[in-house]
């Protein structure tokens, strides 16, 4: 089998020294190298195709961060509205980011932010499940199950829950966020946790030979009627060991281990959530469609400005250094960020120095993905309350990701009723970006 | 898809209405209706038309409302709505209005004939007076403004109606206290949400109509019939109405039940009846939810549709704090000719389900199936390949009822079900030191269990269970459920198959429990005393405080006295425990929930679904799917005595529980009414256990002796990945959803390569080295031991044939038969009870 993301000193692969020399070990076909996956993307892309092979980070910055202090100071509204924290300059004429994302600021060039990002549930359930799916469901507000999949486990369900050159698992997570599941699309398509024990099963315990020969075996022995199994638990078992094999037989799982980076970029991201956005990046080019990645902490109800001194410097560094690396590697055009949580927070400021949930101008930046960046889309009103202009809701930015990754924003599946369900109703891709 | 369309009769439908034009068509890429279903079947000719509800005739003011509903009778008996399809007819015109769904409005004062005539003649008339109309009646706020605040979503819990509003504003949850809501609104703020001068500018109707920046979004459109009673509210001076007006005693809703198609849709009417004997209409008022939205959909105008899975299914209708509930009754409507003999009354009730659904069960299953279902529900085991061969061999009729009596009396039966019951007792150890608790506790529970200790007896030794833990184990539950809400809750949930938490804070928005219902209940455990033990532990030894028992209803602030949920309150002297009252309350024969709730959650663990589920949510708006076969199932457990081992026994002795899971052509579809055997993925516990058993392997499971199984672990404490990720609960709530029987890429890989399983099949004294070691046996017979040793059973010709090659042709014969059990162990026949 080839080596796959081999250590880049040890290795010269096809010339390309200063890149990842990423060998997919493919099953049974031939191999495809990385750069052999971005030729064809951007062959596809040139072809006016939609590229497959597309990847989505989801930065969710849980807890609902303002969207004042982050990407619309508004230093020109009232003192009680304006941005807290001040303002900081970017190179786009006349752009200014919250006064704690000094480093975000200066590549903001290479980002886009979206200033009439807004829908209308104002509770963290709903209004997670909201961005997450795209659908409200105020049930989830009082503890009630998600409803509807969310847009990785869509991607999941498109693409198959394993890419089938490398067995990367479509859809994974770092760190849970209420509605990340596939609801009605079946447990096959749940998000994969790469954490502890699992990451250890993926090394081969028998060699591969043998493993393969009880494989036929065991597809031989297995014949336990699936219909008898109403609750379908018999599929999803099937679609996970399909799964398993695929990701132990090619050494792709290395893209899970940072140990396979050079650590000079391992450093460059910096601990904790750049650790995470590393990773992100190299599952993304080992094939993964779509990874959530969960920050935490931006409920600030109160103390909003020393809540946000303690939450930006982590976010500012990892996200403009992933930026940046997206830029280096030519990745920009593969790998779209998307930076959101559940709402925005209440134009005012309360009576604690913090702001409350506000869902009607919520917090959306995004990088990459071969959409327009460098752009502000949308203008919010005097008093950052609501979009000025016209509101961009969650199943828009479904629709503008759905097209970023090649999926048919019309596409359905059927519900658990069996009906055929549309995955987005109303949304249309944002103008601007496309 | 194809297993749904089966059973859409909708071709079927579409006949037998053939004036209604309308087939519905199949959705998108489904096959074909199959003939075969054929739900109600033919209706015949239609026999006449009627109005259903026909005592409101009176609509007073320019408010009231009804909503008509059309009922056909049909040659064959079969009623169904025509509601939508009727023409209407006003004579005189002018007095009201009727719109083509049944909406009837008044437009003057009079007395007017409605007549309902369908496609084909027939009709029905209905005579209703229209008084008072340019007489506005001064509106009741609770009456007509609150259930708008229901009904458009403003008070939910995700909403104004948590507990500290929503944005500053703050409504009481579902509307259940308009008092408080009177306060928010008219009085809260300086009044600034009310603007009486110019009523259409009050923040209360800007906001919700999205004219200002609103959270919530857009909510009520202008000019809609919410917004005019708003206004009209406000011009009349936000009256909340005197204390002598008429208040809501209950709801009824038209038709209350009936029987229908898939895809049929059934519009309902819902009347208010007053205190003053008064009626109104309150369809577009009231909130509709289905129990279960795949098998029936429902709109806020009260209109049901029937979906494609067969069997009984309920809306719950909710005005105010009033719930009641329309149910439908879905069939398949096939012969049933072949059924099993029944065994017990469980069988005659079950079978007779699904008689009347018309779904043919599935045959009774082999020896074989039987053998190794019954230990794994029972035992939490598998059997091995000798009891096994001997089940299969033995030729004596009785042999089933007599494997269920061994296994009741085997210790595995006490594992099992010490393990299910210390889990949701919350037998949870949260440091080393708790192991004094959560050992003492468990020893207990088995043992209990094991020598079948009445339950009325196990629930008063546990709930009124006073001292320290080592004279008398069962304290340790006062431990880990601390708080008496804890365990009036955790009480309500486990013994009597009720979630009361939601009436701690609020009404319960689902059932008739208020919050004097919860603090009355939770009174029983006002005199929870704690002291040290003799060895100085603080607050272990629990004891009885000797004051009068009676708990706060915090909004009230009524001191109220301990009474049973729906119970009368009761005078408890100072020096009597009234735990004991509350167990005596429990366990009478008159209790409506406590021989349910375990019948139901014992049913579950045998048939993998309750008969009410979730099984510790009973409630009138999620009704069982057989009443009868639950009620009679809590009468014999009454009849008993409590005696748990029998009921075990009962439920394993019908053939309903002795039904093949191999799904006919009929019943693919069913999943609620028990005509197959639904398989399940066995627990992490049984599961480890299974695999370690036909492996021939231990684990060492730390600070407990070799060979303990992992069904025996007394607590959550013991940090295994394969039981973790296979879902043991770590004893956390009362609700045995906490064990998730869920599959995920984690599970699979362990169990498709981990280096764990790996070394369970290659260890030196398990199952493959001892079968290697063995000089006697061929490699057919070495095959055949490890299929009885899995599966309960010998290998079929198939498996042989693919197997013994296999084997053969592998140099390393240990390796060989490592691959098989590898194979074994992955295969679904392996990880279900079927």
């Amino acid at each position: 089998m080839l080596n796959l993301l081999a250590n880049r000193r040890s290795t010269n692969c096809e010339g390309t020294t200063r890149r990842d020399c990423l060998k997919v070990g493919a099953l049974g076909a031939g191999a495809l190298t990385l750069s052999d996956l971005l030729r064809a993307r951007s062959q596809a892309r040139a072809a006016g195709l939609p590229s497959k092979n597309t990847s989505v980070v989801w930065l969710w910055l849980g807890g609902g961060p303002t969207h004042v202090e982050t990407f619309d100071p508004k230093m020109t509204a009232p003192s009680e509205y304006r941005s807290i924290t001040g303002e900081v300059a970017t190179p786009l004429p006349g752009v200014t980011l919250g006064g704690t994302f000094p480093k975000m600021a200066a590549v903001a060039d290479k980002m886009a932010f979206v200033r009439s990002f807004a829908h209308t549930n104002s509770g963290h359930g709903g209004g997670t499940h909201w961005v997450m799916t795209g659908y409200d469901d105020r049930a989830v507000d009082n503890g009630g199950q998600p409803t509807r999949p969310s847009l990785g486990a869509i991607v999941s369900r498109v693409r198959g829950a394993n890419n089938p050159e490398t067995g990367i698992p479509t859809y994974v997570r770092m760190g849970g966020i209420l509605a990340d599941g596939p609801s009605f699309l079946g447990t096959a398509y749940s998000p994969f946790d790469p954490a502890g024990q699992a990451r250890r099963n993926m090394a081969l315990a028998v060699e591969k030979g043998r493993l393969d020969d009880r494989r036929s075996l065991l597809k031989g022995l297995d014949t336990t009627n699936r219909d008898a199994d109403r609750k379908h638990v018999m599929d999803g078992l099937d679609a996970f060991e399909q799964q398993a094999f695929e990701l132990v037989f090619s050494k792709s799982q290395q893209a899970f281990d940072l140990k396979y980076e050079d650590q000079r970029v391992v450093e460059r991201y910096g601990a904790g959530l750049g650790q995470q956005l590393l990773t992100a990046r190299r599952l993304c080019e080992a094939g993964c469609g779509f990874v959530t990645v969960e920050y935490g902490g931006w409920d600030m109800h109160g103390m909003i400005k020393q809540g946000l001194e303690q939450r930006s410097p982590q976010l500012d560094h990892a996200v403009s250094t992933f930026v940046e690396d997206l830029h280096q590697r030519g990745l920009d055009q593969d790998i779209l960020l998307v930076i959101s949580g559940e709402f925005g927070r209440t134009p005012k400021i309360n009576g604690g120095a913090g702001r409350d949930h506000w869902a009607p101008l919520s917090t959306l930046a995004l990088a990459g993905g071969g959409l327009n960046m460098g752009q502000v889309v949308g203008e919010s009103a005097e008093k950052v309350d609501v979009p000025k202009t016209k509101p961009i809701g969650p199943q828009d930015l479904m629709a503008t990701v759905f097209q970023v990754l090649g999926i048919d924003r019309r596409i359905q599946f059927p519900s658990t009723a069996g009906r055929p369900t549309y995955m987005i109703e109303e949304g249309r891709p944002i103008e601007e970006l496309v | 898809m194809k297993r749904l369309a089966s059973f859409a009769a909708v071709a079927m439908f579409g006949a037998m209405f053939g004036f209604l034009g309308a087939i519905v068509t199949p959705a998108h890429g489904q096959t074909p209706v199959d003939p075969k279903f054929p739900g109600l079947g033919p209706a015949g000719n239609l026999a006449g038309i009627a109005f259903d509800e026909t005592e409101l005739t009176v609509l007073k003011g320019p408010n009231a409302r009804k909503q008509l509903v059309v009922t056909g009778a049909f040659a064959s008996g079969q009623r169904h709505d025509l509601t939508h399809q009727v023409a209407y007819q006003v004579q005189p015109a002018g007095v009201v209005a009727v719109a083509p769904d049944g909406f009837v409005r008044p437009l003057a004062d009079g007395q007017a004939q409605i007549t309902a005539r369908e496609p084909g003649g027939k009709t029905a008339t209905l005579a209703l007076t229209v008084e008072q109309f340019d007489k506005p009646q001064p509106i009741n706020f609770p009456n007509e403004i609150v259930p708008i605040f229901t009904k458009l979503g403003c008070n939910t819990g995700g909403c104004h109606g948590k507990s500290d509003g929503q944005n500053g504003f703050k409504l009481s949850l579902l509307g259940f206290y308009p008092n408080e809501d009177y306060e928010y609104l008219v009085k809260e703020n300086r009044s600034r949400r009310i603007f009486p001068a110019s009523p259409e500018y009050s923040l209360l109707l800007l906001k919700p109509s999205n004219q200002m920046p609103h959270g919530g979004g857009h909510r009520l459109d202008v000019d809609s019939f919410e917004w005019q009673l708003i206004t009209r509210w406000i011009e009349q001076d936000t009256p909340y109405g005197s204390p002598t007006d008429p208040v809501v005693e209950r709801i009824e809703v038209f038709p209350k039940d009936r029987a229908m198609n898939c895809e049929e849709k059934q519009q309902l009417s819902v009347i208010a009846h007053y205190s003053d004997g008064s009626r109104g209409d309150v369809t577009r008022l009231a909130s509709y939810e289905s129990n279960d939205i795949q098998m029936a959909l429902s709109t806020t105008n009260g209109l049901v549709t029937a979906s494609h899975t067969p069997g009984d299914v309920a809306v719950m209708i909710r005005f105010q704090g009033h719930v009641t509930v329309f149910r439908a009754n879905i069939p398949l409507g096939l012969p049933v000719t072949t059924l099993p003999p029944a065994r017990n009354f469980i069988d005659e009730l079950a079978f007779g389900k699904l008689k009347s659904l018309g779904i043919p069960p599935s045959p009774v299953c082999d020896d074989a199936t039987f053998v190794r279902r019954v230990t794994i529900d029972i035992a939490g085991r598998l059997p091995t390949a000798s009891e096994a061969r001997a089940f299969i061999g033995s030729t004596d009729p009785q042999k089933r009822d007599k494997l269920m009596d061994q296994l009741l009396d085997s210790p595995g039966y006490g594992d099992h079900f010490g393990n299910k019951w210390a889990s949701v007792l919350r037998n949870r150890r949260r440091a080393d030191a708790d192991r004094a608790y959560t050992f003492r506790f468990h020893g207990w529970i088995r043992q209990a269990i094991q020598q079948n200790m009445p339950y009325d007896q196990f629930v008063r030794s546990i709930l009124a269970a006073s001292g320290d833990v080592e004279t008398n184990p069962p304290v340790a539950w006062y431990k880990e459920v601390a708080t008496a809400s804890e365990q009036m809750e955790d009480t309500a949930q486990l013994f009597l198959g009720l979630r009361i938490q939601c009436a701690r804070c609020h009404h319960h928005p689902f059932e008739k429990w208020s919050q004097d219902d919860y603090y009355s209940f939770q009174a029983f455990f006002s005199q929870v005393g704690r002291k040290p033990t003799r060895d100085g532990v603080a607050n272990a030894r629990i004891y009885h405080l000797g004051g009068v028992a009676a708990a706060q209803n915090p909004r009230s602030l009524a001191s109220l006295k301990p009474a049973g949920l729906g119970g009368m309150p009761l005078d408890i002297a100072p020096y009597d425990d009234p735990r004991q009252y509350l167990v005596d309350w429990m366990a009478s024969p008159d209790n409506p929930f406590f021989a349910k709730a375990l019948v139901n959650r014992y049913w579950k663990h045998f048939f993998g679904r309750g008969i009410v589920d979730p099984e510790d949510d009973m409630r009138v708006t999620n009704p069982p799917t057989n009443p009868a076969l639950l009620d009679a199932l809590a009468k014999h457990f009454l009849s008993t005595r409590f005696d748990l081992k029998d009921l075990v026994r009962t439920i394993c002795r019908s053939n309903t529980y002795q039904l093949s899971s191999e799904p006919t052509e009929f019943n693919r579809g069913d999943k609620l009414n028990f005509s197959a055997f639904y398989p399940r993925r066995l627990n992490a516990e049984p599961l480890y256990d299974a695999i370690n058993q036909v492996a021939g392997t231990n684990v060492a499971f730390s600070g407990m002796p070799q060979g303990t199984r992992a069904l025996q672990l007394p607590d959550n404490g013991f940090n295994d990945y394969f039981l973790q990720v296979f879902g043991k609960p770590e004893a956390q709530s009362a609700c045995e959803c906490e064990r998730s029987a869920e599959a995920n890429l984690a599970q699979s890989l362990h169990l498709l390569n981990s280096t764990d399983i790996q070394g369970k099949l290659s260890d030196g004294n398990g199952h493959v080295a001892k079968l290697m070691r063995d000089m006697e046996k061929s490699d057919a017979d070495k095959v055949e031991e490890l299929y009885y040793s899995a599966f309960a059973r010998p290998p079929r010709k198939d498996e042989l044939e693919l197997v013994l090659p296999y084997i053969q042709a592998k140099p390393n014969k240990q390796q060989a038969l490592e691959d098989l059990m590898w194979a074994m162990f992955n295969t679904k026949e392996f990880l279900f009870n079927r």
